[in-house]
């Protein structure tokens, strides 16, 4: 049996394709696959802008933690000068209060502009 | 269309039914065959981009298409039997579009109780003759296991003739 069959199965006549496609088919595979390709294309156009706009808020978001950081930081630089008697502070230490006072401004802008920003997001979610 | 839809359209064209012919040996219905054939050619599409011109565009999607059947039969495996346990096709062989003899039935039908990866490493050494070197390249696997899982699939193949007879 197992000589029979080993005969069997080494026929290149085994090996021949046995299977049938209904009428027409390869003519209308192609146009079947480019459709689906086209409009798996027009998808991904579609979702592109929603990308673009995912990343923008990404950034926003980490920008605004990032603002609310810096606040704090210096927040907690102001209080520590505020007790301190400024006559005995050395020019350089003056220097960099001011330079932190700076900071401050520019902290205040920073959060002012995501605030607006992330009000905005809001209003558009 | 733009510039890459033609450019894609010419493969299409050009591959679209031998790949037909390809996965069709492996999944073995026709409606599964066309599902592969389509999906695996908008996973082609999807990284045409990425695609390097220098290599050979027919090996590419060849390779998409053949571990496509193999994750469509695992999909429908998992479908029809949850519990993962492969399903016994010894009970019939319905196919509207076969027109082969008794023998390649009963290969058709052994071949549909072998699991996927196993299947597809049988259709690409048995009926297409392609060196152990380059199924591993296409599936990803050993030599030695590819070896291994071929004559494991021919002993089940025999045993189910034997069954038969």
């Amino acid at each position: 049996m197992n000589n029979d069959f080993n005969d069997i199965f080494d026929k290149e006549q085994l090996k021949q394709n046995p299977f049938k496609v209904p009428a027409g088919y390869f003519d209308s595979l192609n146009t079947r696959i480019m459709e689906n390709v086209a409009r798996q294309a027009s998808a991904q156009k579609s979702e592109k802008p929603a990308q673009t706009k995912n990343v923008r808020m990404h950034v926003l978001r980490w920008a605004a933690a990032c603002a609310c950081v810096l606040v704090i930081g210096v927040s907690a630089v102001l209080f520590t000068f505020k007790d301190t008697d400024t006559s005995e502070v050395p020019a350089t230490a003056q220097q960099s209060f001011f330079t932190s006072d700076d900071a401050f401004n520019q902290a205040a802008d920073y959060t002012m502009l995501d605030n607006h920003d992330m009000y905005q997001m809001l209003a558009e979610e | 269309m733009t510039e890459k839809e033609v450019r894609f359209s010419k493969i299409v064209n050009q591959y679209s039914e031998q790949l037909y012919w390809k996965a069709r040996q492996i999944v073995i219905r026709h409606e599964d065959a066309d599902d592969v054939v389509q999906n695996a050619f908008l996973k082609a599409w999807s990284r045409f981009d990425d695609f390097r011109g220098d290599a050979n565009i027919y090996t590419w999607i060849y390779r998409i298409t053949v571990n496509e059947a193999i994750d469509f039969l695992r999909r429908k495996r998992e479908q029809v039997s949850p519990d993962g346990e492969m399903r016994i096709a010894d009970n019939q062989f319905a196919d509207d579009y076969f027109d082969g003899n008794e023998t390649q039935k009963l290969l058709y039908e052994a071949m549909e109780t072998l699991p996927e990866a196993q299947r597809a490493t049988f259709s690409l050494r048995y009926f297409d003759d392609m060196p152990y070197s380059e199924i591993s390249k296409i599936l990803g696997t050993t030599e030695g296991g590819l070896k291994a899982n071929y004559h494991l699939a021919v002993k089940k193949i025999k045993d189910f003739f034997q069954r038969k007879n």
